[in-house]
């Protein structure tokens, strides 16, 4: 080696800008370039030995026992980090240090240890909280991994139930471990609070006092003893689930990496909680699904039994039948009137039943089903098991989900045809008499010509031939011989008048009624003046009342009045002062009216036979008459409605008392 | 009847006062009728058919009518309602459908009194109906009054007018 060459080797280490240190066997610092001073300077001190690794002792007595080689230490120097080659020269029983600065390396290795061990723990508190069940059990995993991975010492959760305004609060303390708060009601400071941090992201909180009053009601998650809070904003799906709330008790800012990860950790606890969410509203829906399947199958089946139980309860029968044919659905009603059991239809297909075929409900059935319109029919029918009934059948083809069906509906009619056989019966009786009756009318008629015309000639004859005898040939006749002649006239006459009386009363029942307003008073007058005038030397005293106005036919009532006046002019004849009145008076909700005479009266013990036709109370030589005229009167007061009264005594007057009658004939 | 004295009456009526005709079926009937018209005193002669068809061949100069024509209108006709073959209405139908003897006054002279033969009656153009009374000197004086009335007071149009 070159004495020259010497201070130019020496100048070596000298230059070198990482540290180059030398020690002796003992640990003694013996040498220490210019950069080793000026780093140890930098980091604030004075010792050289800092830049001795640990085990230097050992690296040491490794070099005494003469062991050769390199060792590769780090050592930090303040917040240096240096990477030292160490030689061992046993030579010179030295180490010789020579320092490769590696601190920014060691930084970014070292960040790049965390951000692994945070995504380790991101994936941990992901997969943690995907497998937790609750909410709470999913706050509890995060807070507790957060705690240890953000380096704070309590990490809380605030969860807000969207659309309520209560929150509930989960901590976990890195000492005291994992709490729930009661749930509490938000105040207004607080929804405005959540707004500014929703807008936000994050809101940090330093050289905090928790005495001061001033802080919001959330706050009191924070343990105690907080300096510092980090605020996130628990926000999935642009939803606030929460806020998270990181703190610590040293006044020690949150590191960036930290705060990232902060943020980071509480987007996967939002999602986590959003899911939780959807999973319990989920199992929220599906169990109320399921709570309403359950009770729509209940309905269904309460619908069907209700169908059932009208179906049984109708009268009338009902049966259904596929396009083939076969019955497919029949209640009791309609086995019963079929006389079936209800397994005995519905094996039926009415294509093979004879019954069907021989009442023309077959026809009826096809008809239904080829026009795919409603039949109804009523059918005698003797069905397959034997029943003779007549059935009101109505056939109703209908499609349900594509598949024609037949629907039937047969009500059992026997009784009602039975009715209504006996109402035809009863009714062709009806008209039978009718008709007997309307030939009888007729006859009565005929005869009643006859008798008017056919049996008066002869009377004429008997009258008339008498009596030209009685002028022509008196001469021939003595007086029993012309007193003969004289009782055929009378005889004949008398049966003249029978026959008179006798078409009026026939006439009373065949007679139209025309009602009118009728005029009794003046009627009354008529007949007096009529009668005056045919016997004047008959003396008696009319006293009418005026306005006896009725309502009737003006025929017959002229009719009666003239039979009862009559009447009380003939048996008031041997009266010297005769009086015969016509009036009315009230009898309750009926107008009486009344003739009333002052001659010969009668027994009211014969009263009852008055009113009949051919009837006399009185001898033919005393009082001639027909007997029929009050038996017409009666009839004419019978078709009005009406009816008569006599009241009388012998030698004391009669007065017959008569009610007109309403609408009734 | 025969038709014998019917024809003899018609011979006779020839230049004398009209004839009453008188449709009756009745012999007692027509006697007494007769009888009646005698007492009155009329001078008319009385023409008697004895049934519808009769009296209508009579007027029309028809059937058994026929070679002598028709005769000379009568001053009235007394017509019975019922009656053989042609029963009195139709025969009024008749005599009023045809203006031979549309004008001729008819009475109706019957036993009946029933409203609807009267109705019947005065639609088919009746002059006059008239019940015979079964008591005889009633029926006389009816028919004496209706001689009166009907060949003395009533004025009938010239026997050429109505024939046309």
């Amino acid at each position: 080696m070159d004495s020259d060459q010497a201070p130019r080797l020496a100048s070596f280490p000298e230059m070198n800008p990482n540290p180059v240190l030398e020690v002796d066997i003992n640990g003694k610092i013996i040498y220490a370039n210019p950069a080793a001073t000026a780093f140890l300077e930098g980091a604030g001190l004075s010792d050289p030995t800092a830049y001795l690794p640990g085990d230097i002792v050992e690296i040491l007595r490794r070099v005494a026992q003469g062991e050769r080689g390199v060792v590769l230490r780090e050592v930090a120097l303040g917040e240096r980090v240096f990477l030292e080659s160490i030689s061992l020269n046993p030579y010179y029983q030295t180490a010789r240090i020579y320092c490769a600065e590696i601190t920014q390396r060691k930084k970014a290795e070292l960040q790049l240890q965390q951000s692994l061990e945070r995504l380790r723990g991101l994936r941990m508190i992901s997969r943690a909280m995907l497998e937790a069940r609750s909410p709470a059990e999913i706050v509890r995993i995060g807070l507790e991994h957060l705690v240890n991975l953000a380096q704070c010492q309590q990490a809380a959760v605030l969860l807000v139930q969207s659309g309520s305004l209560t929150a509930q609060a989960h901590r976990y303390h890195a000492q005291q471990g994992f709490s729930s708060l009661a749930e509490f009601a938000l105040q207004t400071e607080d929804f405005e609070h959540l707004q500014v941090l929703s807008q936000d992201g994050m809101i940090l909180h330093e050289n905090i006092h928790l005495q001061d009053e001033t802080l919001a009601a959330h706050w009191m998650v924070w343990a105690e003893g907080t300096q510092t809070a980090l605020e996130l904003p628990l926000i999935a799906h642009g939803e606030l689930m929460g806020v998270l709330h990181l703190t610590k008790s040293e006044a020690d800012p949150f590191p960036a990496d930290a705060m990232e990860f902060a943020v980071e950790a509480a987007d996967h606890l939002a999602a986590a909680l959003y899911n939780a969410r959807l999973l319990e509203q989920a199992q929220h829906y599906a169990s109320g699904l399921e709570h309403s399947v359950a009770e729509r199958t209940r309905q269904l089946q309460d619908a069907l039994a209700f169908r059932q139980a009208i179906l049984e309860a109708a009268a009338i029968g009902i049966l259904v039948y596929d396009q083939d044919g076969q019955c497919l659905m029949a209640n009791q009603t309609a086995a019963n009137i079929v006389g079936a059991s209800l397994e005995q239809l519905l094996a039926q297909n009415y294509h093979q039943l004879d019954s069907w075929k021989r009442s023309s409900m077959y026809a009826a059935a096809l008809e239904a089903v080829r026009t795919f319109t409603i039949q109804e029919r009523d059918l005698h029918v003797i069905t397959t098991f034997g029943r003779d009934v007549w059935l009101r059948c109505r056939f109703s083809p209908f499609d349900s989900n594509g598949q024609f069906h037949l629907l039937l509906i047969i009500e059992d009619i026997t009784g009602q045809m039975q009715k209504q056989a006996e109402i035809e019966a009863l009714n062709q009786r009806l008209q039978a008499q009718a008709v007997r009756l309307e030939q009888a009318n007729q006859e009565l008629e005929a005869f009643s010509y006859s008798v008017s015309h056919d049996l008066r000639a002869p009377l004429r004859s008997l009258d008339g031939f008498s009596q030209a005898l009685l002028t022509r040939y008196a001469d021939q006749l003595d007086e029993q011989g012309r007193h003969y002649l004289e009782r055929i006239r009378v005889g004949a006459q008398r049966m003249g008048e029978l026959i008179n009386d006798l078409l009026d009363l026939s006439r009373v029942g065949r007679s139209e009624m025309r009602r009118q307003p009728v005029d009794l008073s003046a009627l009354a007058r008529q007949i007096a003046t009529e009668l005056q005038a045919s016997e004047p030397q008959h003396e008696a005293v009319f006293e009418i009342q005026d306005d006896l106005i009725v309502e009737g036919d003006a025929h017959l009532l002229g009719l009666a009045l003239t039979n009862l006046l009559e009447n009380a002019w003939k048996f008031s004849r041997s009266r010297r002062s005769a009086s015969i009145k016509i009036g009315k008076y009230q009898q309750g909700k009926e107008t009486v009216f009344f003739v009333q005479d002052n001659g010969v009266g009668f027994d009211m013990t014969y009263v009852n036979k008055l009113f009949s036709p051919f009837q006399r109370l009185h001898g033919m030589h005393e009082f001639p008459g027909t007997g029929i005229g009050l038996a017409t009167v009666k009839r004419i007061l019978q078709r009005h409605g009406g009816r008569i009264w006599a009241e009388a005594k012998p030698d004391q007057g009669a007065a017959f008392h008569f009610v007109i009658g309403g609408e009734n004939e | 009847m025969s038709k014998e004295p019917l024809q003899q009456n018609h011979a006779a009526l020839v230049k004398r006062p009209r004839a009453i005709l008188l449709v009756e079926d009745n012999p007692d009937d027509e006697e007494l009728t007769l009888m009646a018209l005698k007492d009155s005193r009329l001078l008319n002669p009385i023409v008697v058919a004895h049934d519808g068809v009769d009296a209508l061949d009579y007027l029309f100069g028809q059937g058994v009518y026929a070679t002598q024509g028709a005769a000379p209108l009568p001053a009235v006709i007394l017509l019975d309602l019922k009656l053989p073959r042609l029963s009195g209405l139709e025969v009024l139908e008749r005599l009023r459908a045809d203006p031979r003897t549309a004008l001729i006054p008819v009475v109706v002279l019957t036993s009946s009194s029933e409203e609807e033969d009267i109705l019947n009656s005065y639609r088919r153009g009746a002059n006059s109906f008239v019940r015979k009374p079964v008591i005889f000197d009633r029926f006389a004086d009816a028919v004496r009054q209706l001689g009166l009335y009907w060949l003395l007071l009533n004025e009938l149009p010239m026997d050429d007018a109505t024939r046309g």
